[in-house]
Formats: C-alpha cells, sequence, structure tokens
C-alpha cells in the first residue's frame, strides 16, 4: 500500500499549481518526444535487419532524463515560502520532491535504499529515510532512528516548528551519536554514498545526517610484507577511522592531529593527514597539504596514486615510504614526519623518507642496539652482494681477468668449458628464471608457491647446470644476488636495485671494473641529488649529519639519540633527556627482605 | 636548454666509452692464459724466441673439479712458440698457431735466458713495458741456457710452473733467502743509478725445480752467475737471509736459522768512498754435545760465524768489484746519503771498483737447542 498517497495527491496538486519555469523543459514536450521515439520505434519494428537497440536505449534513456528534470523541478519550486530553495543544489523540505530526486539519480541502484515513514504516532510527520544497504548499520537504523522517530510523542512541536525540526529530532529522538545537519544535495548525496543514513523531514530545509557507517572491513591483520621477529604484530586494514585508532592508540597526545581532504571527483576519497603539532615542522604540513590540493583525479583507489604526486622527481627510488605497520607510522610521526592515509587502502604513506628509512625496520628497535647494528650492516652487505657479485664476474671474468688470483682464473675458466654462452647471457637466462618464479610465487597460492620456489630452486638450477647452459659458479653468484637484493625490508627499495643492477650489468659487461666504479658514480650522484621536501635523500650521509649517524646504518643505544633527526627540521628538536638519571640503580634488596622477615616474626 | 643537455650527456657519454680502454670482452675460457713466458735467442742473429706456456683445457677443467695433476701421464700444460725480431712478431707468428686469444693478462712468471745479448733483453724488456694487459708484477726468473726446459719442467709440488713459483717466491719466510724478484723490481733497479739487478736462477732436475742461485746483470749484460754459498751471503748482505745455515769446523756446531737485517750506509774519508754493512743476525745453535756448552763456548762460536760471515762478505763484495756490478746497491746508497759526492762520478762504475768496504758482522746465538 502506498503510505503518501493522501500527501502525493497533495503535492500533485501544488504541483499543477507551479508556473513552467523557462529553464525546465515542459513535461508534455518531453513526452511527446518520447511517444513520436516509440512510435519510430513500432514502425521500423516491422522492418528487417534493423537494429532497435540504439533507439531503445534512447527512449529509456530520455524517459529517465525526463523524470530526473521532473524532480530537479517539483524540488526547486516546492521551496518553503519562508526559505526557498536558492539553487537546485539546495533541499526545499518537500520530501515527495526528495524522494523522486532520490529515486530518479541514486535510487536506481539496487543498494540504494529509500523509505518513506512518519515520525510519531498520532499526529504524524513524513518523513523520509535512505541510506546504503551494506555500508550503514542496521540496528543502528532500526533500533536508533526508525523505531524512536515512529514512537515520537511531541510531533505537535515539529508541525508547529518545522524549520527547527531536524533539531528537535536530533537533540531529543535519535540515539545515533555522530548527527550532523547538511542542506546541499552534492554533499548529501556523498556523506549517503559514505554509509551515513539520511533523514528528511517533511517542510524541513535542513537534513540530518546520521553517521551509521559500518563498513565490511576486515579485522585487523598481522603485517605480511613487513614482518617482524618481536614487537607489535599489528597491520593496518582498509578502514581509514580504524586506521587513525591504531595511530591514536598510540600516540595520545592532543596535539596529534588528524586533517581530512577529499581527493577525486568521482571517488570522493577521504584523505587524512596525520601530524604532531609542536614537534612536525608547519611548513612541512603546509606544503603536503598543498600538494595533495592539488591532485585533480576522478578517482583515487591506491595510495600509491598520490605518492607520485608526492614525489619531488620521477626517480626510481621511492620517495615516500608505504608502510602497513601502525607502530612505524607512530614513530616517523614522533620523529617528526607526516603520515597519510587513504580510505581503502592498507598502505600508509610517511613522508619525507630518507634513503635511510628504507632499510630500518620493527626489529631494529626491539633487539639490542648490537643486534640491530648486525642485522642493518647485513642489509647493506646484502645490498652490495646482490648489487655488485654478477657485475663484478662479468667484468672480472670477461674484460679485467688479470685482475683475478691465477687460481681463481682458472677455476672460472675451467667452470665455463663448454658453457656457449657469454657470463651476460647466463646472468641474463640465470635473472629471467628468478623474475620468472619469483612473479609465478606471488600469484599462486601459498602451499603452491613453496613448491614452486623448491621446484625452482633445485630442480631448475641443476638443469640448466646438466645442460651446459650456465657454468655452476653462476649459480652459486645468482642465488646470493637474489638474496642480496631482497634484504631490504622494505619492497619498494628492492624494485630500483632491481632496474639498476642491469645498468650495472651492462656497465660491467662494455667497460668492466672501470664501468662498474662509473655505474655506482652515477648512481650515487643521482641519489645525493635527490630532495624530498627539502629533506635531501641521502641524509644523513650527504650532506653529513654526524647527530643522525646514530640511527644509520648502526644503532646507537636509545639513550644516545636524543635529538630527532636534523633533516626534518622538527620543531621540537629533542626527543628526550640527554642521560637522565638512572634512580635506584642499586635498590636494597636484602634490607627490604630482611624487614620482611622481621615484621613476619 | 634540453638539447643543449642531451648533446652534453651525449659528448660525455661518449667520450668515456671511447677512453676506456675496456673493449676488449671475451670471456676467460675463450682465452688462452699464459702463466709463463720464456725469452730465448733465436738461431738467427738480431731475433728471439718467445715461448708462451699456458695450461691445457683438461688440466683447466680438473682444476675447477678439484682434479690431480697430470691425468693420463699428460702433461698439464702446453707451450707455443714465437720468433721474431721483436717481441710483437714472436707473439704474433704463436698466436697463428692457436685457435684462441693469446691473454697476457694474468702473466706470472717471465723467464729470460742467460744467453740473451744486451741489445735483444733491451728490446724485449721495452716491448714488455708497453704491452698493456701485462702488469708489470710477474716474477722474473733466469734460465742457464734454454728457457723451455724450465717451462716444461713438471714439479709434483705445483700443477702449473707458474704456481710453483709463485708459492716459492710468495713465501719469503720460507725460503733460504727471499730473493724474489718481480717485474716492476727489475725495471726498477736497470733504470736507477748505483744498483745492478740481481735475478734468481731456475735450474730444472728430476724432481722440479733448483732456486738456489743469483744471476747478476749490469744493465742488460748478464755478468755472471753466484754459487749458492755465494747467494747466501749475497742475501745476508741484503738482509733478505732467513733459514741460513753455517758450520763452524773447529767446534762441530751448526749456527742455524741465522736471520737479521744489514745495514748499509756510506762514508767519504778523504775522498775515499767507504761502504760499511752492519749485518746483526740472531741464530741457533745446533750439533753441540748438550753437556759440553759452556756460555764462554757460544761465545767463541759466535765470534768465529760473525768472522766467518764477515770474511764471506768483503771476499764476495771484492769479487762484485772486481766483475764491475754493484747489486747490493751501494752507489744508489751514496746517492742517497751523500749526493753531492755522487755527483762527482758521471760513471760511477768507474769508481765502484774503489770503495773501500767494510763487514761488520755479528751473530747473537739466541738459543741452543733443535730444529724447527
Amino acid at each position: 500500500m502506498w503510505p503518501f498517497s493522501r500527501h502525493k495527491a497533495k503535492f500533485n496538486a501544488k504541483r499543477s499549481t507551479i508556473p513552467s519555469h523557462p529553464d525546465q523543459p515542459p513535461k508534455s514536450q518531453a513526452m511527446k518526444l518520447v511517444e513520436t521515439l516509440k512510435t519510430s520505434e513500432e514502425t521500423l519494428e516491422h522492418l528487417t535487419g534493423f537494429d532497435l537497440g540504439l533507439l531503445k536505449d534512447l527512449v529509456t534513456e530520455t524517459q529517465t532524463f525526463s523524470k530526473r528534470l521532473e524532480a530537479l523541478g517539483l524540488d526547486w519550486a516546492s521551496g518553503n515560502s519562508s526559505t526557498p530553495a536558492k539553487t537546485l543544489d539546495e533541499f526545499s523540505g518537500n520530501i515527495e520532491a526528495a524522494y523522486d530526486r532520490l529515486k530518479s539519480t541514486v535510487g536506481q541502484s539496487p543498494d540504494i535504499i529509500i523509505r518513506r515513514f512518519f515520525i510519531g504516532q498520532r499526529q504524524q510527520v513524513p518523513a523520509l529515510l535512505t541510506f546504503v544497504d551494506g555500508l550503514a548499520s542496521n540496528e543502528m537504523i532500526d533500533q536508533d532512528t526508525v523505531t524512536l522517530m515512529q514512537s515520537f510523542k511531541g510531533t505537535t512541536s515539529l508541525q508547529l516548528n518545522p524549520l527547527i525540526a531536524h533539531q528537535i529530532i536530533h537533540d531529543s529522538v535519535v540515539s545515533v551519536g555522530h548527527a550532523t545537519v547538511e542542506t546541499k544535495w552534492s554533499k548529501l548525496i556523498i556523506d549517503l554514498m559514505g554509509g551515513n543514513t539520511i533523514v528528511f523531514i517533511q517542510g524541513c530545509p535542513e537534513v540530518l545526517v546520521l553517521d551509521t557507517v559500518n563498513y565490511p572491513a576486515r579485522a585487523i591483520p598481522t603485517p605480511m610484507t613487513e614482518r617482524a621477529i618481536k614487537g607489535p604484530q599489528e597491520a593496518f586494514n582498509e578502514v581509514i577511522l580504524t586506521q587513525m585508532n591504531l595511530i591514536r592508540r598510540r600516540i595520545k597526545s592532543p596535539n596529534l592531529h588528524f586533517d581530512p581532504v577529499k581527493i577525486g571527483q568521482l571517488s570522493q576519497t577521504m584523505v587524512v593527514v596525520a601530524h604532531v603539532e609542536g614537534v612536525t615542522n608547519p611548513e612541512l604540513v603546509m606544503a603536503i597539504k598543498r600538494r595533495l590540493a592539488s591532485i585533480q583525479i576522478d578517482t583515487l583507489v591506491y595510495s600509491n596514486t598520490i605518492s607520485e604526486s608526492l614525489s619531488s622527481s620521477r626517480s626510481l627510488f621511492p620517495q615516500v615510504r608505504s608502510t602497513e605497520r601502525a607502530d612505524i607510522v607512530a614513530r616517523d610521526l614522533s620523529m617528526g614526519k607526516v603520515a597519510i592515509m587513504v580510505d581503502n587502502t592498507p598502505d600508509v604513506l610517511t613522508l619525507p623518507a630518507t634513503f635511510i628509512d628504507f632499510y630500518q625496520t620493527t626489529d631494529d628497535y626491539t633487539a639490542s642496539f648490537w643486534e640491530a647494528s648486525l642485522e642493518r650492516l647485513v642489509r647493506l652487505l646484502g645490498l652490495f652482494v646482490g648489487l655488485l657479485l654478477p657485475p663484478l664476474y662479468i667484468a672480472l671474468s670477461s674484460v679485467d681477468p688479470e685482475l683475478l688470483p691465477t687460481k681463481l682464473v682458472i677455476t672460472i675458466a675451467g667452470s665455463r668449458v663448454g658453457i656457449p654462452f657469454p657470463p651476460i647471457f647466463e646472468v641474463i637466462i640465470m635473472w629471467t628464471i628468478i623474475e620468472i618464479l619469483r612473479e609465478a610465487a606471488i600469484r599462486l597460492p601459498k602451499g603452491l608457491s613453496t613448491t614452486l620456489g623448491t621446484v625452482g630452486a633445485i630442480v631448475v638450477g641443476t638443469a640448466v647446470v646438466k645442460a651446459a647452459l650456465v657454468s655452476d659458479i653462476m649459480i652459486v653468484i645468482i642465488t646470493l644476488t637474489a638474496l642480496g637484493l631482497f634484504t631490504s625490508p622494505v619492497y619498494e627499495m628492492a624494485v630500483p636495485w632491481r632496474i639498476l643492477f642491469w645498468f650495472v650489468i651492462l656497465a660491467a659487461y662494455f667497460l668492466g671494473i672501470y664501468g662498474i666504479i662509473l655505474a655506482l658514480i652515477v648512481i650515487l650522484a643521482h641519489l645525493a641529488s635527490m630532495e624530498n621536501f627539502g629533506v635531501p635523500y641521502l641524509s644523513p650521509f650527504g650532506p653529513l649529519r654526524v647527530r643522525d649517524l646514530k640511527d644509520s646504518w648502526v644503532r646507537f643505544p636509545e639513550r644516545n639519540m636524543v635529538y630527532r633527526p636534523v633533516s626534518l627540521r622538527t620543531v621540537s628538536p629533542k626527543q628526550r633527556t640527554r642521560h637522565p638519571q638512572k634512580p635506584m640503580v642499586s635498590p636494597q634488596l636484602h634490607q627490604a627482605q630482611k624487614e620482611h622477615f622481621d615484621n613476619e616474626v | 636548454m634540453r638539447f643543449r643537455v642531451g648533446t652534453k650527456a651525449v659528448a660525455v657519454l661518449g667520450l668515456v666509452l671511447l677512453l676506456t680502454g675496456c673493449w676488449g670482452n671475451l670471456p676467460v675460457n675463450d682465452r688462452i692464459l699464459v702463466l709463463c713466458m720464456g725469452i730465448d735467442p733465436a738461431k738467427s742473429p738480431n731475433q728471439f724466441t718467445v715461448t708462451f706456456q699456458s695450461p691445457t683445457p683438461s688440466s683447466v677443467t680438473n682444476s675447477s673439479q678439484g682434479g690431480s695433476t697430470g691425468s693420463g701421464g699428460q702433461s698439464d700444460v702446453f707451450a707455443v712458440k714465437g720468433t721474431g725480431q721483436s717481441l710483437e712478431a714472436a707473439f704474433n707468428q704463436a698466436q697463428a698457431k692457436v685457435s684462441k686469444d693469446l691473454y697476457l693478462g694474468q702473466l706470472q712468471v717471465l723467464v729470460i735466458s742467460n744467453q740473451l745479448k744486451p741489445a735483444l733483453l733491451k728490446r724485449a724488456i721495452t716491448s714488455l713495458q708497453s704491452i698493456g694487459t701485462l702488469d708489470k708484477t710477474p716474477y722474473i726468473v733466469v734460465a742457464n741456457g734454454s728457457t723451455f726446459k724450465i717451462l716444461q719442467q713438471i714439479s709434483p709440488q705445483a700443477k702449473f710452473p707458474s704456481l710453483y713459483f709463485i708459492s716459492l717466491f710468495g713465501c719469503v719466510s720460507c725460503q733460504t733467502d727471499a730473493l724474489g724478484m718481480r717485474f716492476w723490481q727489475y725495471l726498477v733497479r736497470i733504470d736507477t743509478r748505483g744498483v745492478d739487478p740481481y735475478v734468481p736462477v731456475a735450474l730444472p732436475f728430476s724432481q722440479g725445480y733448483s732456486v738456489d742461485r743469483v744471476a747478476l746483470y749490469r744493465g742488460y749484460h748478464y755478468v755472471t752467475m753466484l754459487d749458492p754459498t755465494q747467494t747466501t751471503t749475497f742475501g745476508i748482505l741484503q738482509g733478505l737471509a732467513h733459514k741460513v745455515s753455517l758450520y763452524v769446523p773447529k767446534f762441530h756446531a751448526t749456527v742455524a736459522f741465522l736471520t737479521g737485517p744489514s745495514l748499509l750506509t756510506t762514508q767519504v774519508v778523504d775522498g775515499q768512498i767507504r761502504a760499511i754493512f752492519d749485518v746483526h743476525l740472531t741464530a741457533m745453535l745446533m750439533g753441540l754435545d748438550p753437556h759440553s756448552e759452556t756460555t764462554q763456548k757460544v761465545s767463541d762460536i759466535s765470534q768465529m760465524a760473525s768472522q766467518i760471515l764477515a770474511r764471506r762478505g768483503v771476499t764476495l763484495i771484492r769479487q762484485l768489484q772486481h766483475q764491475d756490478v754493484d747489486p747490493l746497491g751501494i752507489g744508489r746508497m751514496l746517492s742517497w746519503q751523500h749526493p753531492g759526492t755522487f755527483s762527482h762520478y758521471p760513471h760511477w762504475h768507474e769508481e765502484y771498483p774503489k770503495v773501500h768496504v767494510i763487514v761488520h758482522c755479528v751473530v747473537k746465538i739466541t738459543d741452543v737447542g733443535t730444529t724447527k
């Protein structure tokens, strides 16, 4: 049964009195056009070999467009005389117009629920409620909104003061924690799509936006790409609110600010800029916000999309650190960096990032400084081994064999007897196999990927040596290279080295050791020239900041790291007191024990 | 602007690539690694024969797989000869006999015949210096007669002759006299006034090589070959002796492990040049009956050993003066300590025989015991 038939009749009557607006196409003309099109369709149906699909689409589109225009015109024209709708973007207070407008636009989608109901039981005030099925909490809508509004007994006040009806409902009826008011359709639709519930009240141009957001979300997962042996095991999920909660739990200071920004004309993605006021340089925060504001895109789905805009140059090397670990974000924020969260992406960006940031992990701070320093040096060694071992092999076995000890050169020559390819082709063959195995292992289910890795390592490795396609020394070299290049704890940092690896390989092939040194100088010069948001990429090595070397390739004890990184130019450079006195260095355990026993006796 | 930057980048890249000289890209297994090179006078006058000795492919394969020496009784090395008026011509002739590139970058031992005439030797040495891939680190050895015997000799101690000599000269304290000479050291002695080169002599015998003599050169002129005792004395005077033993007949004792520095100083007294060698050796006393051993007796042996060594030293130096060859570098030391005096002698070899030589030798017996 149509619940508002009487109201609809009333509104239809009222609508008939509305004079035609010059901008509004007359209904009769639109209908005439539709009728003409239908007639044409019927005529053409008898003709064989004619595709009527386009014409049918045109009829449907015209009908939809006609309805939409009708709804817009109704909403615009039926504004309250005291507060007439100034533009088409403002709600008029007529819920029938709102219904038509919603139904002709977003309401065609099956996940949009539009429901009419009455506020109160005796003196009923018509109202309209809409939400996105699945994004909003049904419990909150049923129990905290609809039930309470239907059982509301003070509807007289609503009828007497329709312009403040939203305020009465807000203050006295709904029990949803967070409720706001909006009048513009453009914002209402975005709020609706975000999981909020929109409540229109007849005669009231202000619309209640109830926060009933209840995203279908993953539970807080354990980190998958940045695993740590010790320390917290919490990673971000896709819900930005959860991301903020995870950070807030770690930094409870009111100085932690989350500044929201909307990016994406279509996606309207929520992006939150987090920083700690009083620590982070405000100029840095402002620069990042401006950079974000300048992003003009239709859809923002991945955080990586904005990381390109936040990088100063199109370098191979990442200039924004993307992390899934909440503890790393909290640490970076406390150091004076800025974190950027993008809704629906579990990776939070922290910036400005320096080269050394990509070689620091959670384990570095949960282990002793000895262990952390050792691990970082191993990572550095892994980088050198991964980047330089095959180029050195090529250079020394093809271009500069005079630099090798005689016994070694004889061993290499012996291992290469019968190999039809020069060393560079050996590297190409083996590296291609490694890349294929890696890519396949990522795409396959976990159980299969382990099998694939074993098969690839043992079977393929043995087979290529037996087939005399590559030498056995090359197997050792490529294995160490593959392991070395992936010692980088952040995946993004492994990628540039995998690409530059070929640059160094070619340099070694053509120019030998000289080429390797030349290539390394070029890479180093490039790294030294990079700067993001005024922070040198090679800091603290170039420019040299001796104080910051305490947390670089080696890690000093925490008590020695008194200052935040110089390159970040933080407002508060100190992060701890220098060498605080340790209270109760030698507690009187014996005395306390003796007193305890004496008291018992 | 972008065009200019691009042009500059291309220009720099082009220059870098052209200037490298590293375009000899050839895998090491496609080269013949010449480990030893011998230079002999050819039958035709004014020509020399160069022998390039390399490991055989099968020995290289065995080597990488941990194989043993001389598989199937075959030699682990093969030699290719080339003859010509220049080293380059000889090299080209040898290259024509093999299918792979003869690669000199791994040359470890350079063997020269003592029969090479000075002009030929000079020409060979000059050519060797101009080979880009050849660094100046190979050891240089003299063969008494043909070098081919040395290069073909098999030693059970090492798979390839080059490895034998690397081990021999590489371990300084393993030898009686550490008299190994690298090519660059030889060149330094040739080009420096006041010092003449000496080169170890390798003599093949049934079980390998005997290297207990040195050949003395005056510039490029071969002068003489010292016998083993003279070579030991020469090593002591150079301060390079390590395991020298001396038998003292009067006490029937052996002073062993004579080791110690030798300090050469020069003086000019009334226009007379004096060269003083202060040799301080430590040693062990062996072969003495422990019951008859007394401090006085040890002291007497020590004094006698000192006298014998000093006398030997003086005799050797007088012989060298007589032969007008200065491998001990007395002239060089004079030029350092008395450059004014040295500059007065444009022809040092005319003055060298007149130098008054004094050898002070002190042997200190530190221990009485058994052989190590």
